[in-house]
């Protein structure tokens, strides 16, 4: 087969070759390697490519096959994961100067997981730093550029992630989304990324940001490769103390006829840009025609969203970030004179801008005097968005939005408007507030062809709705019968 | 909170453990205030919301709190350490 043919598979059209022995993982993932090789110098997708490690698994997996080993669906398949998720003897940066140097000593669950199931590790990708941004402007060691057009951003902070199953440079990836960190790289590059329910994928490994918001998830071509995944990586893990108990059940027979759709109202105000607005009427239209359920919905308290998100997610990576000090590992400053110089030292050259304002955003906010103003009604406002989404999902299956109000903008556009490019969050937050699973799925394009996610958003643990939800729009996309 | 908070960047940057210099801090303040200025009109909020469970998830149903047994090593743990001596993490002395 073709190299191009190769990299034209999806995962589950992949596994079935691989399966059938008409093509072998060492074929594959060299195809990616190759690709990665051509084609990384432009995008930047990753910051770490275990070139070596990669063929060995993959020709660990070809000659299980021979021997007759029964094997996973993922056995042979091969993935890029987000540079925050710990991998044993491989660099995990964080995309900060902080952790250059910075080697595992164990892997996360995640990848034992995966390692588990035999996939075939391509490397490690890059991020704004500790996941702290919305385009990848924000990593210590380049920018990562949309496949789709050189001169935007890929969208943050999985921006790697995303723009490497974009640019065919893995056949899926793992990002993690504090505040919409998988759907809006996913959205931003045209791929299906999902962000789990809060608890469902377990956080052990996963360098902490917000610990509250984060969570691990899956970027893919198509919804089924990325259900295949998910399935794969949740689950109960006791190294995790939000990990649930409760399984997800991704299988779902709902028919399009039957979905009950919200929207809400609060989400449609102005500064959507106009042919964001239109993909999204289209697939208001498309569900309506296909017989669902539309109903408009209130979330009043969701003018506050964004503010809550950046008070309480600044004040937890405060507080998660002050272990940061250059003792135990991480980069330690050359100059100093007493231990707190050598912290001061350390903090102060090893992280960057976005990440110091961030840390200084929440020792503002939990300090004597102003906690009860910021803090504490913070998360007030996030109990009640939590409720009000209750109330919503009491009547509807799931909730339709943007990803985002635009596509994907120019390298530097935002750099000097930090409150732009925290409104490029706005309806991806309220998800990570509630700890409810929601998806983005690619449904048409911008005037410059650039692709437009959709989001659908979930009940706790309704992620087998959300894949079958876009996967209805999918078939739409490419003309398919449903 | 329509007021403009006062920050004071010394104490801050004093307590989060990072240098600022005069340039900085005129950046710190502006980038505190570009986010503490998302906020909208937050006063509709109920008194009686105060317990924090907001997570789709229970938080009261967690592991037992109990040591595992250290599967990371002595060694393992030297090998991430900035600076080392002989068999410990090499840190600034702190008492004269």
């Amino acid at each position: 087969m073709k190299k191009s043919e190769l990299l034209s598979l999806n995962l589950l059209e992949a596994s079935e070759l691989l399966n059938k022995k008409e093509i072998s993982s060492k074929e594959l993932t060299t195809a990616y390697l190759e690709n990665i090789e051509e084609n990384d110098c432009k995008i930047g997708a990753y910051i770490t490519v275990t070139s070596d490690l990669a063929l060995q698994t993959a020709e660990k997996i070809d000659t299980m096959r021979v021997n007759g080993e029964n094997l996973s669906p993922l056995a042979g398949i091969p993935f890029s994961v987000k540079d925050n998720i710990c991998t044993k003897g491989i660099k995990t940066t964080c995309a900060s100067e902080f952790l250059r140097d910075f080697t595992p000593v164990y892997d996360a669950h995640v990848i034992e997981r995966l390692k588990n199931f035999g996939a075939v590790m391509l490397g490690k990708t890059n991020m704004d730093e500790f996941g702290m941004g919305s385009s990848n402007e924000n990593s210590a060691f380049h920018i990562t550029k949309n496949p789709r057009d050189f001169e935007r951003v890929a969208g943050g902070s999985s921006g790697g992630s995303a723009a490497s199953v974009a640019g065919k440079e893995a056949l899926f990836s793992l990002g993690s989304d504090t505040g919409g960190s998988i759907r809006l790289p996913s959205s931003f590059c045209g791929a299906v990324g999902m962000k789990p329910t809060y608890g469902a994928v377990s956080r052990y490994g996963l360098v902490a940001f917000a610990s509250s918001f984060d969570q691990i998830g899956v970027i893919s071509r198509n919804a089924a490769d990325n259900a295949a995944i998910l399935d794969v990586i949740s689950g109960w893990d006791c190294r995790d103390s939000t990990s649930s108990k409760q399984s997800l059940n991704l299988s779902c027979d709902i028919t399009a006829e039957k979905l009950k759709i919200g929207i809400v109202r609060e989400f449609f105000a102005d500064g959507i840009d106009e042919d964001v607005l239109n993909c999204i009427q289209n697939a208001i239209e498309f569900y309506k025609k296909c017989g669902a359920s539309i109903d408009y919905v209130s979330l009043p308290s969701i003018k506050s969203a964004l503010w809550a998100y950046y008070i309480i997610s600044s004040a937890e990576a405060s507080s998660n970030l002050a272990r940061f000090d250059g003792v135990r590992y991480g980069r330690r400053d050359e100059n100093y004179s007493s231990i707190e110089e050598l912290y001061k030292n350390s903090r102060t050259n090893g992280f960057g801008e976005e990440v110091k304002r961030r840390i200084m955003t929440g020792t503002f906010a939990l300090s004597a005097g102003y906690y009860e103003n910021y803090y504490k009604k913070a998360q007030r406002i996030r109990e009640k968005i939590k409720s009000e989404f209750e109330e919503i999902f009491k009547k509807c299956d799931v909730i339709i939005s943007p990803v985002c109000p635009t596509t994907a903008f120019k390298i530097g556009e935002y750099r000097d408007n930090p409150e732009q490019m925290y409104l490029s969050d706005i309806y991806t937050v309220p998800a990570n507030l509630a700890g409810l699973p929601a998806i983005s799925v690619p449904f048409g394009t911008d005037r410059d062809n650039l692709p437009v996610g959709i989001q659908l958003i979930g009940r706790p643990f309704g992620e087998a709705v959300l894949y079958k939800s876009a996967s209805f729009l999918e078939k739409e996309a490419c003309g398919d019968d449903i | 909170m329509n007021q403009k908070p006062k920050i004071d960047v010394n104490h801050i940057s004093q307590l989060a453990m990072l240098n600022c210099d005069d340039d900085e801090k005129e950046k710190m303040i502006q980038g505190i205030e570009e986010i503490l200025k998302l906020e909208s009109e937050s006063d509709f909020l109920p008194d009686n919301i105060s317990d924090y469970n907001n997570s789709a998830v229970s938080v009261y149903d967690l592991r037992d709190d109990k040591p595992e047994l250290n599967k990371i090593n002595r060694e393992m743990l030297l090998s991430l350490a900035p600076d080392k001596f002989n068999n410990y993490i090499r840190v600034p002395k702190t008492v004269e």
